[in-house]
């Protein structure tokens, strides 16, 4: 079963099915540096992210598997830390190297996984969601980076994401003995979905449209009747509400957390010898 | 002193900022002390300078890798530190912050406030307490006291975040830390400590070169310019009085000790040559209208102190040199 998960979603490309135009593509991809792909992932570009993963996955595995010391685990791991990867690329902000960013996903994945049981946990991964039409499609799911089958890419939209991470999540719940791994991944779901609603309706369009289904300002421009420079700021704008809204969701979570620890609540030393307010 | 000005109200302030704040942070720690005199020369702040070759920008002053020179000079008087961030321009991730939130609070729990930039202005500053239920910090820097929103450290002005914490002391003797000093000053004045590709920032004596260069090209930032001979003036003073203070109070009567008195009194001689060049500058340009660096007259009167500024600091880093030299003996 772990076999068939590591297949699920790899993002490794696929020379071998795909036309000599993609073949070119990537062999172009090839040669660009890690700052240049991850600049163009970060626009939504698929092949350079794929690009991207297949240069760090071995070390990323051997990463996951020093933490978790289970190879099985590992790959759980990895492959969930790929797909948060992959929804959250846009989010990287400029300049920021991917390999670093991709290890500290990784980090956090296996961290959480840890911490819901380990190996032993009774758990299906992510990778276990159906496509639209209700199959399991582990085998027959198109790697991501073949565009004809984008329509059935279930990744296209935030909404379609929203529901099969819910109807997962009530799946696992379901199925799961672990009462804490339930509220977690209960408390995911929640997270994801203030994440988005501080998006307007317009906003959401537009965010998807350029994030997850990669339609180009231009087109977006004309489909809503509007400016290509309106699109621009409402992707940016979208872009930053989200990174807004990301922020206080980590710090509700992180000041929580100390509560829940019994951390200390306040502290508040003696001011500072200098710069008192009469000396500015 | 004479008829020069002084901004440090007799070295009880400073508005260099990333002194002014280690100095406050040791008050919380083994090494309170240490005066804001000895602060500032035993981590050779008071030694350095760094200006932009082109427009004497006002970034010169917090070009340089932060994290690695308040390391080595904490670690010059004895601390052990940790730090996030750094001066990378981008703002840090959610995980970034909750890393650097951490770090402040376990700090503080142990009684120990936290370097900081840019909490209220693109400064140095210290972060002195924080509160859970309001998600504040308790920050303090050079223009404000008050509570930051934990979501803004490292979103203020600028959109970087750096912040250090003091994790553990080693006792340092004052000759090992006169000796460390001196080898930061002397790598300061001589080598290019900023490496980013294209810097045009210049440091050390090239840095009196950078500044006369762009005096040259009268194409300076009126403020920039102004706010440097300010702080260059301020670090120089504290530089005088250190030397002053080692050739005053130095112990031992070896006659390297003896030798290491008179040097230290020599050096500081110069540095005070620099000061009187530097503290006309600053009646010429003050901060912050900062008059008119780009007049031609005001620019060669400038360019004159900056020549006899250098060339005294020059004789000043030889006689800093020859000391070393002793107390590497």
């Amino acid at each position: 079963m772990r076999q068939r998960e590591k297949a699920a979603w790899n993002f490794e490309p696929r020379a071998d099915v795909q036309g000599d135009s993609i073949r070119e593509e990537e062999n172009e991809y090839g040669s660009l540096t890690e700052e240049c792909l991850t600049e163009k992932a970060r626009e939504g570009d698929r092949l350079a992210f794929g690009e991207l993963v297949r240069r760090n996955r071995a070390k990323m595995y051997s990463w996951a598997r020093s933490l978790t010391r289970d190879p099985h685990l590992a790959e759980d791991v990895l492959q969930e830390a790929l797909i948060q990867a992959f929804l959250h690329v846009g989010r990287l902000v400029e300049h920021s190297r991917f390999g670093p960013w991709l290890a500290r996903i990784v980090r956090n994945q296996a961290l959480m996984k840890l911490r819901r049981g380990g190996p032993y946990a009774k758990e299906r991964p992510f990778s276990g969601l159906s496509t639209p039409g209700g199959v399991s499609s582990r085998q027959e799911r198109p790697a991501p980076n073949n565009s004809n089958e984008r329509a059935s890419d279930p990744y296209r939209d935030i909404d379609r994401i929203l529901f099969h991470l819910s109807r997962h999540s009530e799946d696992s719940i379901r199925r799961t003995q672990d009462p804490v791994a339930a509220l977690l991944r209960k408390e995911l779901m929640e997270g994801i979905r203030r994440l988005f609603a501080c998006l307007s309706t317009r906003e959401k369009d537009i965010f998807e449209a350029h994030f997850f289904r990669h339609v180009t300002p231009q087109d977006i421009a004309l489909a809503l009747d509007t400016s290509v420079a309106n699109v621009y700021n409402s992707i940016s704008r979208a872009r930053s509400k989200l990174q807004r809204e990301r922020i206080r969701l980590q710090v509700s979570l992180y000041v929580k957390n100390r509560r829940d620890s019994g951390k200390p609540k306040a502290k508040l030393l003696v001011p500072p010898i200098l710069y008192a307010p009469k000396e500015c | 002193m004479g008829s020069r000005p002084d901004y440090t109200h007799r070295f009880t302030h400073t508005n260099v900022t990333d002194i002014g704040s280690m100095y406050s942070i040791l008050q919380y720690t083994e090494r309170k002390d240490l005066s804001l005199v000895e602060v500032a020369g035993y981590t050779a702040n008071a030694f350095r300078i760094i200006i932009d070759r082109e427009r004497v920008n006002v970034a010169g002053y917090s070009a340089y890798e932060w994290p690695l020179h308040h390391k080595e000079q904490f670690a010059n008087l004895g601390f052990r530190t940790r730090y996030e961030g750094g001066p990378t321009e981008i703002p840090p991730t959610p995980e970034e912050l909750e890393r650097a939130l951490e770090m402040v609070q376990e700090s503080l729990d142990r009684g120990v406030p936290v370097l900081a930039w840019d909490l209220f202005v693109p400064e140095f500053g210290v972060i002195y307490g924080y509160d859970d239920a309001s998600r504040t910090l308790r920050c303090r820097d050079i223009t404000k006291d008050g509570e930051l929103p934990y979501e803004k450290l490292g979103r203020g002005q600028v959109h970087e975040l750096y912040a250090m914490a003091i994790t553990g002391h080693d006792p340092v003797s004052k000759r090992d830390m006169l000796k460390g000093a001196l080898e930061l000053a002397v790598r300061h004045a001589h080598s290019q400590g900023y490496k980013r590709e294209n810097s045009q920032f210049r440091n050390g004596l090239a840095g009196y070169d950078a500044w006369i260069e762009a005096m040259s090209c009268r194409n300076v930032d009126v403020y920039g310019n102004a706010l440097h001979a300010l702080y260059v003036y301020d670090q120089r003073l504290f530089a005088t009085e250190f030397l002053k203070r080692i050739a005053d109070e130095w112990d031992g009567d070896s006659a390297g000790d003896e030798q290491l008195r008179s040097l230290a009194s020599q050096a500081g001689g110069r540095y005070d040559a620099v000061a009187d060049e530097l503290a006309e500058l600053t009646l010429r340009f003050p901060f912050p209208t900062g008059g008119n660096p780009n007049d031609p007259e005001q620019a060669e009167a400038a360019i004159a102190n900056l020549t006899t500024a250098r060339a005294a600091e020059e004789q000043g880093v030889a006689k800093l040199e020859e000391m070393l030299k002793l107390l590497q003996k």
